[in-house]
């Protein structure tokens, strides 16, 4: 699963950009996608993609795959380009290249920095039940996900996805009622053991949220860089 | 996909403001309401249904090329309140994965949330009359054709730029830019509706399977 | 001695229609005592512990838990039971080990500074300071399973309640964590009751042996 792979990048990586802070990736994150919302010129949009795909390179994450998980998402803009400016001229790439852009913002982001920081950053603008409840969704997806891969593994073996379409369906239908009936149970569990370790509301993160550090500054020299040339090109 | 999360770019700003604060409020009801019955000990479901979701939407279905998301099966267990919550989480997760713009969230969540909130409401009026597997099947079909429905809405109101109302070119006229932009709506919908179709027809079928087998073996889950 | 635990001829039926019985003698736990419950896969010791705890609440039988019913006044005796599961990955809950070794005293309203002094001491008594910021679900079983038991030796709980501990554990860490149990439970007067289906291991730490088979509960030593 790609959140898995990401987290993966984030957890391991080394660089400049993964020892900065999360909040100043944030901020950087933020003022590259406002830098692509507010394009209005392919020249930009081309400049941030460059940027984009040489820091991918700098900070030695793998660009084949990243630039795979991109094209992914941009199947909605290229109904939208098409149908908006047909059959396919200025505008349309326009709107493919800010999908792209924008979309290689988050994946850096999150390729970056683990889950868990972006969650307890976000902890500080949103209720805590939202906070908490995506604390439990990370953990359960790295428990769950194991889970589903034995599963779909058997069934594949045992012949669940042969004999026809309607067969298929119905045997993948079986898999993920298995699937959500063990996640009630766990939630049950997970609820209870919450309980008896005192949970009153709020999963707490010792992190701070107002840390700076020197690796902050380039991402800060890269997104004025990045603001500059959006006004000059 | 039975779902079209909308990307960043494609949106006018102000539109994405309107969505957040929308949706801020939204949530902000449904916790009063999750507080005021004391419903606070399904956050680890909220959580939990969260990952299925996200998981259920990873796996590909090999024999055709559609994922599903289990939104209006989350609303049925959990909830129109919880719903909309999961799928504020769900789709800020999958806006970090690019699945959906981050500054799109707020839309989005209202588009996708509509999909829990009418998955439950239909449940809970169809099992009168019907089977729970066949109420289950046919709500989540007709809260994905209201949810793709929304999006068309969404894409048609916010493309509609103030300039084309009120900043008219030579030679052009309200009528002629109006004209202009219905065409491209008309063509968006015409494009994405087989999609939403199908992929809701495909959704449909998986959600009430699912319901047969949990009624099956656990069926204190749907009570 | 003060008897902190007593259960007896406890019945409980899951939703699912399984009906798991404890007959038989009393069970009884007294302040600092360490008791091991034996069983086989299936006999009933997770319910045992889960009727303790107070998450499952049986169908017949009594109960007390430091005087008094667990299901029904769990949060009068929560505070003062640490808890180890048999499956450690659906307790960690903390973004990294420390916040998750820290979360019941910040539950509990301690100071900052008495959990910063109580998670370090913790940390370096169970060998896994160098894992400190490290996000849980990327250890290994038995690092997991070490992150747990400081989550729970953490508070100091008068009762520590251990659903098959060893599981997953290296010999070296398995003899560790025994004897850093046996300090504890010496260090300040703690209660032990623990799981397991390992012979060997209940001989070498437990006070009293309790065996669960088919239902039925008796003292082996």
């Amino acid at each position: 699963m790609e959140i898995a792979f990401f987290d993966n990048l984030a957890v391991n990586g080394k660089s400049f950009l993964h020892n900065a802070s999360t909040l100043s990736k944030f901020i950087f994150t933020a003022i590259i996608i406002n830098c692509v919302i507010i394009s209005r010129g392919i020249n930009e949009l081309i400049f941030i993609a460059v940027l984009q795909s040489v820091l991918i390179i700098a900070i030695r994450l793998p660009i084949k795959r990243i630039f795979m998980a991109a094209f992914n998402p941009m199947f909605f803009s290229l109904v939208f380009a098409v149908t908006k400016y047909p059959p396919f001229g200025y505008d349309s790439l326009l709107v493919l290249l800010k999908t792209f852009s924008a979309v290689l913002s988050v994946l850096i982001l999150i390729s970056a920095t683990p889950f868990t920081e972006l969650f307890s950053l976000l902890g500080h603008f949103l209720p805590s039940i939202i906070t908490d409840a995506l604390f439990v969704t990370y953990r359960s997806i790295f428990i769950l996900i194991q889970q589903l891969d034995n599963h779909l593994t058997i069934m594949k073996i045992r012949g669940g996805f042969n004999g026809g379409f309607i067969n298929s369906i119905k045997n993948f239908s079986s898999l993920l009622g298995l699937v959500i009936i063990r996640s009630i149970d766990l939630s049950e569990r997970m609820y209870h053991i919450l309980k008896i370790r005192g949970y009153k509301g709020k999963i707490y993160s010792g992190k701070s949220f107002l840390v700076f550090n020197k690796q902050d500054i380039v991402s800060y020299i890269l997104a004025v860089g990045t603001i500059m040339a959006v006004i000059l090109l | 996909m039975s779902h079209l999360h909308i990307p960043d770019g494609v949106i006018d700003p102000i539109w994405l403001i309107l969505g957040y604060i929308l949706t801020g409020l939204v949530i902000f009801i449904c916790i009063n309401k999750i507080r005021k019955r004391n419903e606070e000990g399904k956050m680890a479901l909220l959580g939990v249904m969260g990952a299925v979701m996200l998981l259920a939407m990873s796996v590909p279905l090999g024999f055709i090329p559609f994922h599903i998301n289990l939104t209006a099966l989350s609303g049925i267990i959990l909830g129109p309140n919880y719903g909309f919550l999961a799928a504020f989480i769900v789709n800020l997760i999958l806006a970090f994965l690019g699945h959906g713009g981050i500054t799109v969230v707020g839309l989005n969540t209202l588009i996708v949330g509509s999909e829990a909130l009418f998955g439950w409401l239909f449940y809970n009026i169809l099992k009168r009359f019907l089977t729970r597997r066949t109420s289950a099947g046919i709500s989540a079909l007709i809260a994905i054709i209201i949810s793709g429905l929304l999006v068309i809405c969404v894409i048609s109101i916010t493309n509609l730029e103030p300039e084309m109302v009120f900043h008219l070119h030579e030679g052009h006229s309200l009528s002629d830019n109006l004209h202009q932009h219905s065409n491209s709506i008309y063509a968006f919908a015409l494009t994405v509706s087989p999609i939403i179709l199908l992929g809701g027809a495909i959704e449909a079928l998986i959600t009430s399977l699912i319901v047969s087998y949990i009624r099956k073996v656990k069926p204190d889950i749907l009570k | 001695m003060n008897e902190i635990v007593r259960v007896s001829g406890i019945r409980h039926v899951f939703p699912d229609g399984t009906n798991v019985g404890i007959k038989g003698i009393d069970f009884s736990a007294e302040q600092g005592e360490k008791i091991a419950i034996l069983g086989h896969n299936g006999s009933g010791k997770s319910t045992l512990l889960n009727t303790i705890l107070g998450i499952i609440t049986p169908l017949e039988g009594e109960i007390s838990v430091f005087g008094v019913n667990p299901s029904r006044e769990y949060s009068k005796i929560w505070h003062k039971i640490g808890v180890v599961f048999q499956n450690v990955d659906e307790q960690i809950i903390g973004p990294t080990v420390w916040d998750d070794i820290a979360f019941s005293m910040r539950n509990y309203g301690y100071k900052e500074d008495q959990i910063n002094d109580a998670v370090e001491n913790i940390l370096m008594e169970i060998g896994i300071y160098h894992l400190k910021d490290k996000i849980p679900h990327y250890l290994s079983g038995g690092e997991k399973k070490k992150i747990a038991l400081a989550g729970a030796l953490v508070m100091k709980p008068q009762l520590l309640l251990l659903d098959e501990p060893l599981d997953g554990l290296d010999p070296q860490s398995k003899t560790y964590i025994l004897n850093l149990l046996i300090n504890k439970n010496q260090e300040f007067k703690m209660t032990i009751i623990f799981t397991t289906h390992d012979y060997s291991t209940a001989h070498y730490i437990a006070d009293t042996i309790y065996t669960l088979e088919g239902g039925k509960i008796n003292i082996k030593r």
